[in-house]
């Protein structure tokens, strides 16, 4: 995370940043999972939390999240007022393993986003898609203000 | 599909609790009440109803198979009541018969009875089962010791099969070619065995980015089954290696709350010193 954000900061913002996701949407299982028993074993909750925390980049129609826990191509689009509908492929190191559709408000930095995430089992060791979850994503982002809005292609 | 428990954290979830709940295993015959792997333990486990009992297995140096917690007889005494710590694999079983085991403190579990016996051969745990509920469930777990994996898996397996027990049977090892020499013996009898791997490490960044798994590794090694450290897993993996076909157990909870809490996890079993007091 830190090597992927001094690499932006090096190269220069050739995919500007869209938001920092502190609570990521594209990995419900930290809240759902971890949190209950976080007070356990405190540890591995903290290099779990981290692994979700999420950079959020714009690139063109698309942004794409980038953690260690994932890597996802996400759209949003406005809805009304501060109002966003959004969605995502999920993978997991390029791995697809689900995805999440979901709403979005946004307030000037700051983005809350709640989804629907059916995410499955698959992982590199295993590509296997059979088995599957149904969990909820909470997403609490901060990030610079941006106009969402859909341009035409002129502008 | 397999989905995940419901949880009052975030109301939006679509899921279902786990099939039932898990069984919960009285980790070396309870430690937390009695003697660990004696007489006493089993006995009071049995007497107590416990559903499942997981006592460790060492062998002589005459090949006989003995409940013991580690290579040696640390925590017993000759019967003048002096410490005696003697290497299993190194002596015979003449040479360890007299030995009084479980009358001294066991500094992990203070409240434990002290019940100086003599150590428990498989044969007596055998004998002993025969007035256990059927349905009772042991799980041998082997201790580390330097004995070869086919020895020890030989004379298991020859007397387990004798007994003829109803008891379903299972064996534990951290070690590969010990879960491996248990399934040829077995094999090589015509009998099917379970067993478990017991498995405490991984690396928490691969297994975050999904280059291994519990899945994968419980392939490797060949085994029907695993035995993980609920203080490192992640409910995500124990939930994918269950809806895979494994057997999967945590050890090693004793916490009444987080035994209450991963009660909920979809596992099979649960490993604990006080098993008595989280039913």
């Amino acid at each position: 995370m830190i090597a992927l954000v001094a690499a932006w900061a090096v190269a220069g913002p050739v995919a500007p940043l869209d938001r920092l996701d502190v609570s990521s949407e594209d990995a419900p299982s930290w809240l759902m999972d971890e949190l209950p028993v976080a007070g356990a074993r405190p540890n591995v909750a903290a290099v779990r939390y981290l692994h979700q925390v999420q950079l959020v980049w714009n690139a063109g129609p698309v942004d794409v999240g980038t953690s260690v826990r994932s890597l996802s191509v996400q759209v949003e689009r406005p809805i009304a007022w501060k109002l966003h509908g959004s969605g995502a492929v999920i993978t997991r190191f390029g791995l697809p393993m689900g995805g999440r559709v979901g709403l979005a408000l946004r307030h000037g930095p700051i983005r809350l986003g709640g989804s629907v995430v059916l995410t499955s089992s698959a992982t590199w060791a295993t590509p296997d898609w059979t088995t599957w979850r149904l969990l909820p994503g909470l997403g609490v982002g901060f990030g610079p203000v941006r106009d969402r809005r859909p341009k035409a292609p002129w502008m | 599909m397999s989905m995940a428990r419901s949880t009052v954290l975030l109301p939006l979830l679509v899921g279902c609790v786990p099939d039932g709940a898990p069984q919960l295993e009285a980790q070396s015959g309870g430690r937390g009440y009695w003697p660990a792997n004696s007489r006493t333990a089993i006995l009071g486990g049995m007497e107590a109803g416990f559903e499942a009992v997981a006592l460790d297995v060492g062998m002589t140096a005459d090949a006989v198979p003995v409940l013991a917690m580690g290579p040696t007889t640390a925590g017993c005494t000759d019967p003048d009541g002096v410490p005696v710590d003697l290497t299993l694999h190194e002596h015979p079983w003449a040479a360890l018969k007299d030995l009084q085991c479980g009358g001294l403190p066991d500094p992990a579990f203070p409240n434990a009875a002290r019940v100086a016996e003599p150590l428990v051969t498989l044969d007596e745990l055998l004998r002993l089962l025969k007035d256990s509920d059927a349905r009772m469930t042991v799980r041998l777990h082997l201790a580390p010791s330097p004995v070869q994996a086919v020895d020890l898996a030989t004379a298991v397996c020859d007397r387990w099969f004798a007994a003829d027990r109803p008891n379903p049977w299972s064996v534990s090892s951290p070690a590969p070619e010990r879960i491996d020499a248990f399934e040829r013996v077995a094999r090589a009898q015509s009998r099917d065995i379970d067993t478990a791997w017991v498995l405490s490490d991984g690396s928490e960044l691969r297994r975050t980015a999904g280059l291994e798994d519990l899945r994968s590794r419980i392939d490797d090694v060949g085994a029907d089954g695993v035995y993980v450290d609920w203080a490192g897993v992640a409910f995500e993996e124990v939930d994918a290696a269950r809806a895979a076909g494994y057997r999967v157990g945590l050890w090693t909870v004793d916490d009444p709350d987080r035994l209450a809490e991963l009660s909920t996890w979809p596992v099979d079993v649960i490993a604990t010193h006080y098993p008595g007091d989280g039913s």
